[in-house]
Formats: structure tokens, C-alpha cells, sequence
């Protein structure tokens, strides 16, 4: 058992159908990345999990409890999202925006300031955000933005972090310094980590589980050397890739040509 | 620039200080001079403080500080307040600095409702009729605007300031067609009106905005913490926890609730609650529970500085105070718009 895990669930926008009965199963502690081609439903997927878009039919549960059953709070000490590219106000500096993350964790009548304060110093000391924390974020490059962001998401102390996209807009070492704190994040507190990837490199060098999708559907999931291979790009991206391994040890892989189908 | 957090508790006490200042100036200020040692004694007087006597001042002093002069300047506070504190509220939850409390169809539909209690004659029952017939009139546009701009049990933010748009012109269009079939004493009263002023307000009209704006700027101030996180979007705001919906109406509703009884005891007073927002903004920063508080207290010595200014000018007449905040407000609003182009915001 997954601790997120979707049964069967179908997600209509505005009557079309984006998702047709998928099954998905989140591994604890892990990093899973989700990948497929442009609007096969990879982010919708994500924001389900979320609960952020409502499931038509189906069910997901965490820690097998139904997420419908969560407060809106309790569900957000436990679950943080990182939506693309958010829009977030120029005037805002790194460390209002990490304070936001500790809404859930506040109420009307009780707020821990002390608690508080150590959580944003820790969130942003994990991503690496302690010397930025006066800058404006209209100030920030989009790699610091991202990880202001990530230092919010933190501050909520989730156990499960769900990305869409964090690399986009990011230059290569910007990238990977983005994949190295979450692999890190991972590794060093356990935080299970979802992300939906574009760039299926990064899914195999860092992730531990893979869900592949297409056109609403899951076409495979697994671990990812033995799920990713020429076959299943040429089926579900249609284009041909050669196999290289990287000096770390872990396979890359390079698209070389197009394939078009046949009619 | 902004002023940095530790100062800011302090700025939000000078602004209070100016405030009050700016409050006791207005009661100096008038066309009947009166010394400010009579003016201390009527309101230590009828204050029922210690050490003030009867004979420290004439009748007719009394008479102009205490029932001219305080409740008019009582309303201004109220009103300025309330246009400041709303304006901050509506300019946060459109995430647009241009947005002000009338953007939602709050003014025009006090203006239509108004108009109606005129053209039905009903103003000379009583001092209550225009006021409720405003108020009433405020509320319907609201309501009839957020109606137009639910779509499935959502309101996107877009939709929702185009509906305002096409409701204030309805209204508009309505008022000026209501107008044409009016004589010109009516006219007068509509006038009166429609260029927002603080002059001839008693204290029967503080009583009446007293516990609406009171009530309504404390319940804003106690959402400002969930204003912060609206304003980060709605997939944000849901992803750390918040009820997203439900927080938008609910400050909207407070927001124009607040505004309705300000402008329903004023008149329209343009320009406050899209201006002094602005400029809290820029002076202490986008924390709403910093600029909501600066905006109320601004939005009150703005008014009132207006009001005492429009008194003073051009003796012995008056300039009503919606014609003093336009003519200060809309040379500023021009260079916020260049400036706007020059730079995102």
C-alpha cells in the first residue's frame, strides 16, 4: 500500500474527460515522477491528488483514508503542492512568502509564534533561502524563486511534496540544483516526493518510481530502468531514442528521430 | 520603499497620532472662528469631564462644535475609513491595484437606489429614507453582480470585475434615465448626493454608519491573515489549506457591506479606496494585517484633510469633499498609470 493511492479515478473539466479510471499508487518515502506527453493529464493527475480538482468518480485515499474526509487543514499539514510556475506578488519577500506556509498550522484562537519562527528558519534553511530572505521575489532568478517556493511548501511540514514541473523555465544548472535539493529533501527527511517531469533524464537519474501516462490513461508505472525503455517512448512519445550510460552509472537517453505513425 | 517590518508597528501608532491631529484640526477649522480653549471646553463639557464649565463657552459655540462640527467630522473618520479598509480588502482579492470598493457595483447601485428614493418623493418622510434606500440599492448590485458571475458554484476573479463593469453601467444608464423625468428640485437632491460631502451630517447619521463600518472594519482586520494567502492565487491558497471560495465571499460581502453603509450616510466619495490603499502599500508593504490597519487609519485623515481643505479655500463657500478627493486623487491615479507602464506591478 502506497500512502497516496487512486482507484480507478475519472476527472472531467468543464464535460470533457481528462482522465479515464486511473489507478496510481504513491510509494512512502520515495521520489515518483509522472511523466507523458503535453496534455496527457500528468498535471490534472497531480492536482487530484491534491485535492485540488474533484474526482468525478473513483477514490483516492491517504494513508488509506479517503482524502475527501480531511479538513482543509489537516490535509495541508500533510500534503504540499507546487503548482507550475506559480503568479506570486512582486512586493513579497522570501520570507513572507514562507510564512504563508504555516498557515494550516494556525487558528483563530491558537498560533505558536515561536514554533512558527523555528519552522521558517528550517524551511529555508533547507532550501538553501536563509541569506535571500529580505530579497523582494520580483528580485529573484527563476531558480530562487523555485526554491522560495519549495521553502513554503516545507514550512507547511508536509510528509508528501507534489511538483508540476519544477524545472520549467530553468536553466540546466538551475535544474539540477532544483532535483538535487529534492533528491536531498527526500533522502535526508524522509519526505515523500511527486513530480510530474518532462524531461525523462531527470526521471530516471533521480527518481525511484515512474508513472507513465497517455491520453488519460496510465500506460505503465514500475521502476524506472526496468519501466522506461526504447519500446515504450516510441509508443507513448512516438520517438526513437538511443541508450547512452552516464558516468554515474544510470542510463541516458538521447531522442534521435520522429516516428511517424503509419496510416 | 518599504518601511521594514520591526518599524512598521510604529508607523501604524504615527499614522493613529496624525490621525487624531488631524481630527481636532478639523473641528478648529470653519467659518466661525472659534478659539481652540472653547473648543477643548465644549467637548470637555459634553464629554462630562471634570474641570469644564457651562460658562466657558456660548451657546452658539456649543452648537457649532458639538452639533455641526463632531459629527462631521465623526462621519468623515467612519466613511474614510471604511473606503480606505475596503479598498485594500477589493485590491488584494482582485490582485489588481486599480481596484477600488465601487468596482463590484457598490456605488452605483447606492447612487440607483438613491434616485429611486427621490424619484418616488419619499425623502421628506424622513432623514432614514435615502440612506436605506441606498444602502438596499448597494446591496442588490452586489448581489445581482456576483450572481452574474457564478458559474458552476465558482467565481473566477475575471468575470467577476467585467460583471461589476456591466452592472454599473445598467445602473448608471438606469439613474440617468430615472434623471430626465425629473424636476429640478429633485435634480438638486440627486446632485446633493452624487458628489459625495460631509457638510449638514448630524449625529443621527454617525449613529447610523457607527456600527455597520465599526463592526465591518474589525471583522476585515481579523481576515487579513487569510487575505495574505487569496492573494498568492487559488491553487495556492487551497494547496496550503484555505477554503478559497468561501474566504473571497466573505471578505467581498464584508468589504461591500462596509462601503454600502459609508457612502449610503456620504454620498459617493470617489478616489479614497483606490488611492490610499496604494499608498500603504508602498509605504508598509503587502502584509494586509499591516496594510489594512494603515489603510483605514489613512483612508480617515485622508477624508478629513479633504473636508477641512474644501472648507478653507475659497471662504465663505465650500467645496464638497467628493470634489476635493477627485481633484487630489486624479492627478495622482494618472501618474500611478504612467507609472504602471513604465514598470510592471
Amino acid at each position: 500500500m502506497g500512502v497516496i493511492n487512486a482507484n480507478n479515478i475519472t476527472v472531467e473539466l468543464s464535460n470533457k474527460i481528462i482522465l479515464k479510471g486511473i489507478n496510481l499508487e504513491i510509494p512512502v518515502g520515495k521520489v515518483t515522477a509522472i511523466i507523458g506527453p503535453n496534455g496527457c493529464g500528468k498535471s490534472t493527475t497531480l492536482k487530484a491528488l491534491a485535492r485540488i480538482i474533484p474526482c468525478a468518480s473513483g477514490k483516492i485515499t491517504y494513508d488509506g483514508k479517503d482524502i475527501k474526509t480531511f479538513s482543509h487543514k489537516e490535509f495541508a499539514k500533510r500534503l504540499a503542492i507546487l503548482t507550475q510556475s506559480p503568479q506570486s506578488p512582486a512586493d513579497l519577500t522570501v520570507k513572507d512568502l514562507v510564512e504563508l506556509g504555516r498557515f494550516p498550522h494556525r487558528s483563530w484562537w491558537k498560533r505558536n509564534a515561536q514554533e512558527d519562527e523555528q519552522c521558517v528558519e528550517w524551511a529555508l534553511k533547507q532550501a538553501s533561502m536563509r541569506h535571500m530572505r529580505n530579497r523582494l521575489l520580483s528580485t529573484l532568478s527563476g531558480g530562487e524563486r523555485q526554491r522560495a517556493w519549495i521553502a513554503m511548501a516545507l514550512a507547511q511540514k508536509p510528509q508528501v511534496l507534489l511538483l508540476d514541473e519544477p524545472t520549467t523555465y530553468l536553466d540546466i544548472s538551475h535544474q539540477l540544483e532544483v532535483m538535487k535539493l529534492l533528491s536531498r529533501l527526500n533522502k535526508e527527511l524522509g519526505l515523500t516526493v511527486v513530480m510530474v517531469l518532462h524531461d525523462i533524464n531527470h526521471a530516471l537519474q533521480y527518481s525511484d518510481y515512474i508513472a507513465v501516462m497517455k491520453k488519460g490513461e496510465m500506460v505503465a508505472a514500475g521502476e524506472p530502468r526496468a519501466t522506461i525503455g526504447s519500446d515504450l517512448l516510441r509508443e507513448v512519445f512516438r520517438v526513437k531514442v538511443d541508450t547512452f550510460v552516464g558516468s554515474n552509472g544510470l542510463p541516458a537517453l538521447l531522442p534521435v528521430d520522429l516516428i511517424y505513425e503509419k496510416n | 520603499m518599504i518601511v521594514k517590518k520591526d518599524y512598521s508597528k510604529i508607523v501604524i501608532l504615527v499614522l493613529a497620532v496624525l490621525l487624531f491631529f488631524v481630527a481636532f484640526a478639523s473641528l478648529f477649522f470653519g467659518q466661525i472662528e472659534i478659539p481652540i480653549k472653547n473648543t477643548f471646553s465644549v467637548i470637555g463639557y459634553q464629554l462630562g469631564l471634570p474641570f469644564f464649565d457651562k460658562s466657558d463657552f456660548t451657546q452658539e459655540q456649543l452648537a457649532v462644535i458639538w452639533y455641526i462640527r463632531m459629527p462631521r467630522m465623526l462621519v468623515g473618520m467612519l466613511v474614510g475609513a471604511a473606503l480606505g479598509i475596503a479598498g485594500g480588502v477589493m485590491q488584494g482579492i482582485f490582485g489588481n491595484p486599480l481596484a477600488d470598493p465601487g468596482i463590484i457595483g457598490v456605488s452605483s447601485g447606492a447612487a440607483t437606489g438613491a434616485v429611486f428614493s427621490i424619484a418616488l418623493g419619499l425623502t421628506a418622510e424622513s432623514m432614514f429614507v435615502m440612506p436605506a434606500f441606498a444602502f438596499i440599492g448597494a446591496v442588490c448590485a452586489v448581489a445581482f453582480t456576483v450572481f452574474l458571475s457564478m458559474r458552476h458554484g465558482k467565481i473566477p476573479v475575471m468575470t467577476l470585475l467585467l460583471a461589476g463593469v456591466a452592472v454599473s453601467m445598467l445602473l448608471g444608464a438606469i439613474t440617468s434615465g430615472l434623471l430626465t423625468f425629473m424636476n429640478e428640485q429633485k435634480l438638486q437632491q440627486y446632485l446633493f448626493w452624487m458628489v459625495g460631502g460631509l457638510d449638514s451630517r448630524r449625529w443621527e447619521h454617525v449613529y447610523m454608519a457607527l456600527g455597520p463600518v465599526v463592526v465591518g472594519t474589525i471583522l476585515l482586520l481579523f481576515l487579513a491573515r487569510h487575505l495574505n494567502i487569496l492573494v498568492l492565487g487559488d491553487t495556492e491558497a487551497k494547496a496550503v489549506g484555505m477554503p478559497v471560495m468561501f474566504y473571497r465571499m466573505t471578505l467581498l460581502f464584508i468589504a461591500a457591506m462596509t462601503t454600502a453603509a459609508s457612502v449610503c450616510v456620504s454620498g459617493n466619495i470617489g478616489f479614497v479606496g483606490l488611492i490610499v490603499p496604494h499608498m500603504m502599500r508602498m509605504l508598509v508593504g503587502p502584509d494586509h494585517r499591516l496594510l489594512l490597519p494603515a489603510s483605514a487609519i489613512v483612508g480617515a485623515i485622508f477624508l478629513l484633510f479633504c473636508d477641512s481643505l474644501g472648507r478653507i479655500i475659497i471662504p465663505p463657500a465650500e467645496i464638497r469633499v467628493g470634489i476635493m478627493t477627485a481633484l487630489i486623487g486624479t492627478p495622482y491615479f494618472l501618474y500611478l498609470l504612467r507609472r504602471m507602464q513604465k514598470q510592471d506591478f
